[in-house]
């Protein structure tokens, strides 16, 4: 199966950045993309920021895999905010349902 | 159980003569299978293709290709044989859009998406998310159905599925799953 990269994660010392377009086969192709996201997590000593307002287009395995991004942050008490961009449809409607699975998640417009 | 039959919300019966647009697409899931990018790609023509109905055109065209591209993964995924060709087709009818995608798929498939689509009339989206997001946490499988309730949830769309028996095939079926937005609901973006 041929899937070019249409996306572009970024890693930080604090958190990540994602910008483009991420519409992968399944959570598992997820799972691989976002490994580094979750071993910062794992490794956490403080709060995480995830950058997502470049983020267009994302799809329901994408989402399936935030969501195991926040419940990961959840398990490890990890305080995580999200970058958004409310001018992004998916971003200003499934987000803040998203932030419903964790207390400390809080999301904040660029 | 039989699978045969109407399931999902009640969608408002539309009059052919007062559509103002139509587009019908037909393909192999195998084409999609083997490149999975075509998915995107046919959400994105499609959205392009219909954004011109709507004032924030830009705002329509992301809208519509989020929904299309979760119909058009799961005709990808869920088609029985990926070597049958499977249809989307989208009406325009002025206050309302309609997608129609059909294909062939397995007793078991069709059983879930019969029990989903069920559940789905009678339950409160939001919920239904979270539900299903905290269901699938530790396994690799896809929060199942996740795509059709975030239509529901985000965008109040209506979903139904028609499903017919396939001649001498007892456990395949014919699956009409339609989806019913407001415009003015994708003009809100």
């Amino acid at each position: 199966m041929s899937v070019e990269a249409e996306y572009k994660l970024e890693m930080r010392a604090d958190g990540a950045t994602l910008s483009g377009v991420m519409r992968l086969v399944s959570p598992a192709a997820y799972r691989s993309a976002l490994a580094a996201v979750h071993d910062q997590i794992d490794a956490a000593t403080g709060p995480l920021e995830l950058d997502l307002a470049g983020l267009q287009f994302l799809n329901s395995s994408g989402i399936t895999a935030l969501s195991r991004l926040v419940m990961q942050a959840r398990e490890r008490s990890v305080t995580m905010t999200v970058i958004i961009d409310e001018q992004v449809s998916w971003q200003k409607k499934t987000l803040p349902s998203l932030a419903r699975l964790y207390p400390k998640l809080t999301l904040k417009g660029r | 159980m039989d699978l045969v039959g109407q399931v999902g919300d009640t969608l408002t019966p539309q009059d052919p003569a007062e559509r103002l647009s139509k587009l019908r697409v037909e393909l192999l899931p195998i084409d999609l299978i083997v490149q999975w990018r075509r998915c995107s790609k046919m959400a994105d023509f499609l959205a392009g293709y219909f954004e011109y109905h709507f004032e924030d055109r830009p705002v329509a065209s992301q809208v519509l290709s989020t929904g299309l591209n979760e119909l058009i993964e799961n005709l990808a995924k869920f088609s029985a044989n990926k070597q049958k060709p499977v249809s989307i087709e989208i009406n325009h009818y002025g206050e309302l859009l309609t997608v129609t995608t059909e294909n062939e798929a397995a007793r078991p498939q069709t059983t879930a998406l019969r029990a989903r689509l069920a559940r789905m009339a009678t339950t409160d989206p939001e919920e239904l998310f979270l539900e299903q997001l905290e269901h699938t946490a530790s396994s690799d499988r896809a929060a199942s159905g996740l795509g059709l309730i975030n239509l529901k949830k985000d965008y109040g769309a209506r979903l139904a599925a028609e499903i017919r028996a396939v001649p001498d095939d007892p456990e395949r079926f014919v699956v009409s799953l339609q989806l019913e937005l407001n415009v003015d609901a994708i003009e809100r973006g």
